[in-house]
């Protein structure tokens, strides 16, 4: 019965945001404020019915009852009650319910802000975030319903997926399927500024940045924690693998970090208008291709644990919104006429459209090789595969040349800025560059490409180092002693700081990746009880096996005693489990993890006896890239944090002593 | 407090020799032999398994194709005449790079005409909008004009409430 | 249609169960209708407290002040980048004034539309006053 109150809530949910489009639409259409309100309080009821959906699900889970078909296919007697939470959305249905919640959540909260400040977009985008939710509804009811019964009822379920059952699993889904559909928002925003005739005025811009910025960091988080859980748990010592569901991420996340760039030329010169509206939409696109890709696409991937043919409902719905934000696009491209001009082709403008142009170039190569392959077949018949070494050699120049540009841009004012001061202002950085370079050549071991790219990052961040130390100075001169002086500058310039952080951050990310692409030390050993190996520094003895069986699943534990030089690392407990039923088996590496390196083992196979494979890996400053992750965070709220600047109401005289002809 | 020269320097050095001390590893101890497997086998890819290599893969035949490259690459065979022997079993999408040849062919000169398109349209962008004149916002300069008495006294008034510096000219002067 | 599809599978669920859970199907199924119903009946039952479309974003008004925010930002960065260095002596001087003429023009154009204001609500006030004291002078005639 609670099931059904639930699929009875997802049918009442359909109704509402069907209403709460067409109220939406026509009271702007009669600027009639009880029908946009009425829409706008229909969207807002589909929160509480879809929590009603949830917990009906929920209730599914935590009673097994298994006949509901949705349980039955995620769950089973034996599962862990904690898992409930990674069943929701391991499967088609229950995804779809779990991102048409957290959606319809968010974007009560985006209507809510954007409401007040926006009275004539606001029903516009109310309209487009309906649509989208009204989307999700209508597959859930009509075709993967969540909720709905089996006629038969099993006695047990399948049971989850064990590649699930990870910490990881518990974050990285969520934070990548909300980042995903977070996209949605400023796309509603500047669509709905557009259909309003607004296109041209930059009030939607305030928003539209903010909301694309938390669609831009969710997005990343997603991406970091995916990384980093193919690296603790999948076991082949890696974190990203260009595979097709990855680079579906990565795209929108490409196009938003160009947005949030782009969105500030608007905001500060009133230019860009078309282009932004130009990113938003690629975004949008993007996020809907990545949904597509995700459930079950064309191309093969190891994702692919949440296969169905529905994905190619979610590509018709991409189409769709592609074809209308183009034709909205070029209705009412007229009103989106650039309010400044750029005044020198040396500027903080022309850096920010090199950067951008930058990011789609990333992008189309990432979409060019994720579906060369059908491409290839249909095209010749032959299907070529294209996998790391493509995209290493083609986006890793590209993403170099994008580190670089983080280093100039920050360093070119707005408007106008000339090549002597831009080459004055890069003495110190690539100064900075040189040194590190000369000391790679001289010391370490000869990689070309991972010298220049370190000089790179070097630069990048002797120029951010350059522009906090002159910073301050500057303030410091005013008389504000060194401390005061370097909060002050944080709080009066805290889009510009903010960004900085970010910047440091993605050096940091960047670094990581840099130090375990091209050093990282890699071997394959066999090894009996008793055997002692080294490697670098590290020195590891295997002393044994113990073998766990439970009612699922046949484990193996590797003992290692490891030793760093003559310092005792403690104990290596790798594992490897097999799931007769599921026919997979997991491996769990174990890593020793410093900011320096990780040591990481991992079993390859075991034979009788006690022997087994190995794989061994030192990967240098892994760390950082997991480190990356909260600086981020920081940068992003401190670029975001509103400050209110000196209103001209202030700077009112009044009437009576105002100068003679005013 | 010390001079934030000073600190920048020295982070700046603590960063250089941090890097250094992370890749210095070389790993110049793994035979050469190792090396040549590894990047091998990153190359084909697992024909069962979904987007992996060999490398990555924990699939028996993943397993089993890894002792084929071992074995050949001990034997004397080159990183090449292993590829082609994959691909005659295979076919050529077991290889993970696309052929330099036919259709494969393809995708590599799609990125670099795609990154040449891009420069040349930063430019032409960037001309554009040299040469677009500005839509004239409904309050402009020239409806608004301002006296020097005015510009003296508004500027005045804006550069105390921001708390402005004064120009290299000194306190902004009108024209 | 679909929907009606859908819905009577639902139906044959409700009837498998038993008799007794019937009518509290029904409640809350009344009790979820609910929800949606007074949400989306709400603005006309109760009334909007204001007219949402009495303020247009992009009136005047409001694109002065996100001009005269584009000026501030714009003279600030462009005092720190000079002050940092990146900015010549020269850029910075025709920055500023054209920054500074814009937040001016923009001032001085709020401050227009003030006195014309004042300059109709004093009108407004004045005919009000000869009004009464019209009426008074009446009234005082009269008695």
């Amino acid at each position: 019965m609670i099931v059904e109150s639930g699929q009875l809530a997802l049918v009442l949910a359909l109704l509402a945001t069907g209403y709460a489009v067409v109220a939406s639409v026509m009271g702007v259409a009669r600027r009639s404020p009880e029908l946009v309100m009425s829409g706008r309080y229909g969207f807002y009821s589909t929160v509480i019915l879809l929590l009603v959906a949830t917990a009906a699900l929920v209730y599914a889970f935590v009673t097994n009852d298994f006949s509901v078909r949705y349980v039955a296919e995620n769950s089973s007697l034996a599962m862990p009650k904690a898992y409930t939470w990674v069943a929701l959305y391991a499967g088609n249905a229950g995804s779809m319910l779990f991102l048409a919640i957290i959606f319809s959540a968010f974007a009560l909260v985006a209507v809510g802000t954007i409401r007040k400040r926006l009275p004539y977009t606001a029903p516009y985008a109310t309209a487009i975030m309906a649509m989208v939710l009204l989307f999700l509804l209508a597959v859930m009811v009509f075709l993967a319903n969540p909720l709905s019964r089996l006629d038969v009822v099993p006695l047990d379920g399948q049971g989850i997926n064990p590649l699930l059952v990870h910490f990881g699993m518990f974050i990285h889904p969520p934070v990548q399927m909300t980042g995903l559909i977070v996209v949605a928002i400023p796309f509603s925003i500047a669509m709905g500024a557009l259909l309003a005739g607004k296109g041209g005025n930059d009030e939607w811009v305030d928003l539209g940045r903010t909301w694309g910025m938390i669609a831009w960091l969710i997005l990343t988080l997603g991406l970091l924690l995916g990384s980093w859980w193919a690296y603790t748990i999948l076991g082949w010592g890696g974190y990203w693998a260009w595979d097709p569901v990855e680079n579906s991420a990565l795209m929108p996340w490409l196009a938003m970090t160009a947005f949030v760039h782009s969105i500030m030329v608007q905001k500060r010169r009133g230019m860009f208008r078309m282009w932004n509206m130009v990113i938003i939409i690629i975004g949008f696109t993007l996020a809907q291709l990545g949904m597509f890709i995700n459930r079950g696409g064309p191309v093969p991937s190891v994702h692919s644990f949440a296969q169905s043919a529905m994905g190619w409902i979610f590509l018709g719905f991409m189409a769709f919104t592609l074809v209308a934000s183009i034709a909205v696009f070029v209705w009412k491209v007229d009103t989106l006429k650039s309010r400044g001009r750029l005044e020198s082709m040396l500027s903080r403008e022309s850096a920010f459209l090199a950067q951008n142009l930058a990011f789609l170039a990333v992008a189309f190569v990432t979409l060019w090789g994720t579906v060369f392959p059908i491409f290839s077949e249909t095209a010749s018949d032959v299907t070529i595969t294209v996998g790391q070494p493509f995209f290493n050699l083609v986006n890793g120049p590209l993403l170099l040349f994008i580190v670089f540009l983080m280093g100039v841009g920050p360093l070119l004012p707005w408007r106008r800025a000339t090549i002597g001061s831009l080459i004055r202002a890069l003495r110190i950085p690539l100064a900075a560059a040189g040194v590190i370079g000369l000391i790679f050549m001289i010391v370490g071991p000869r990689q070309p490409v991972a010298t220049v790219a370190f000089m790179t990052c070097a630069m990048v961040l002797a120029g951010i180092g350059q522009e906090w130390v002159r910073g301050t100075q500057s303030r410091h001169r005013k008389g504000e002693n060194y401390a005061k002086a370097f909060m002050m500058l944080l709080s009066a310039n805290r889009p510009r700081y903010g960004g900085y952080v970010v910047h440091i951050s993605i050096i940091m990310l960047a670094a990581g990746a840099i130090g375990s692409s091209f050093y990282s030390v890699q071997r394959d050993l066999v090894m009996s009880p008793g055997d002692t190996e080294t490697i670098g520094e590290y020195t590891f003895t295997y002393t044994g096996t113990t073998h766990q069986s439970h009612p699922d699943r046949e484990e193996d534990y590797a003992q290692f005693e490891v030793y760093s030089g003559d310092t005792y690392l403690g104990e290596m407990e790798p594992f490897r489990a097999v799931y007769p039923d599921f026919r997979v088996a997991s491996t769990r590496g174990a890593i020793h993890s410093t900011p320096i390196e990780d040591f990481y083992i991992v079993p390859s196979e075991f034979t009788d006896g006690g022997q087994a494979v190995f794989r061994v890996l030192i990967n240098p400053m892994v760390w950082w890239m997991w480190a990356s992750g909260p600086i981020m965070i920081l940068g992003t709220l401190l670029a975001l944090a509103p400050r209110r600047e000196p209103s001209p109401a202030t700077l009112r005289v009044p009437a009576g002593m105002r100068p003679a002809g005013v | 407090m010390k001079n934030p020269k000073t600190i920048l320097t020295v982070a700046l050095a603590a960063l250089a020799i941090l890097a250094l001390a992370c890749t210095s590893n070389t790993g110049d101890d793994i035979p050469e032999i190792e090396r040549k497997t590894h990047s091998l086998n990153k190359a084909i890819m697992c024909p069962v398994c979904p987007g992996e290599s060999i490398d990555q893969s924990q699939n028996p035949l993943a397993v089993s194709m890894r002792g084929i490259v071992a074995e050949k690459l001990a034997d004397g065979w080159t990183g090449d005449q292993i590829k082609d022997f994959f691909v005659e079993r295979y076919g050529p999408s077991v290889l993970l790079e696309p052929p330099r040849e036919g259709i494969g062919l393809a995708a590599w000169v799609l990125p670099p005409v795609a990154v040449v398109v891009a420069i040349f349209a930063v430019f032409v962008g960037l001309r554009w909008m040299r040469r677009t004149t500005a839509i004239p916002s409904a309050v402009t300069s020239e409806n608004t004009v301002l006296t020097l008495d005015e510009q003296e006294s508004y500027f005045r008034r804006i550069e105390v409430a921001l708390d402005l510096d004064d120009t290299p000219d000194g306190p902004s002067l009108p024209s | 249609m679909n929907l009606l599809l859908q819905l009577s599978e639902c139906l044959p669920a409700c009837v498998r169960l038993e008799c007794d859970q019937h009518p509290v199907l029904i409640i809350i199924a009344l009790v979820l209708a609910l929800i949606p119903t007074i949400a989306i009946l709400w603005p006309f039952v109760v009334g909007v407290r204001r007219d949402e479309f009495a303020e247009d974003e992009s009136a005047p008004i409001a694109d002065l002040m996100r001009r005269w925010d584009a000026a501030v930002a714009g003279l600030k960065s462009s005092e720190l980048d000079h002050a940092i260095g990146n900015l010549t002596d020269q850029d910075y001087r025709t920055i500023r004034r054209q920054l500074m003429t814009e937040a001016a023009v923009v001032l001085k154009t709020m401050e227009l539309e003030e006195a014309e204001e004042e300059q109709m609500l004093t009108a407004v006030r004045t005919e009000m006053q000869a009004v009464r004291a019209r009426a008074v002078g009446e009234t005082v005639s009269e008695s």
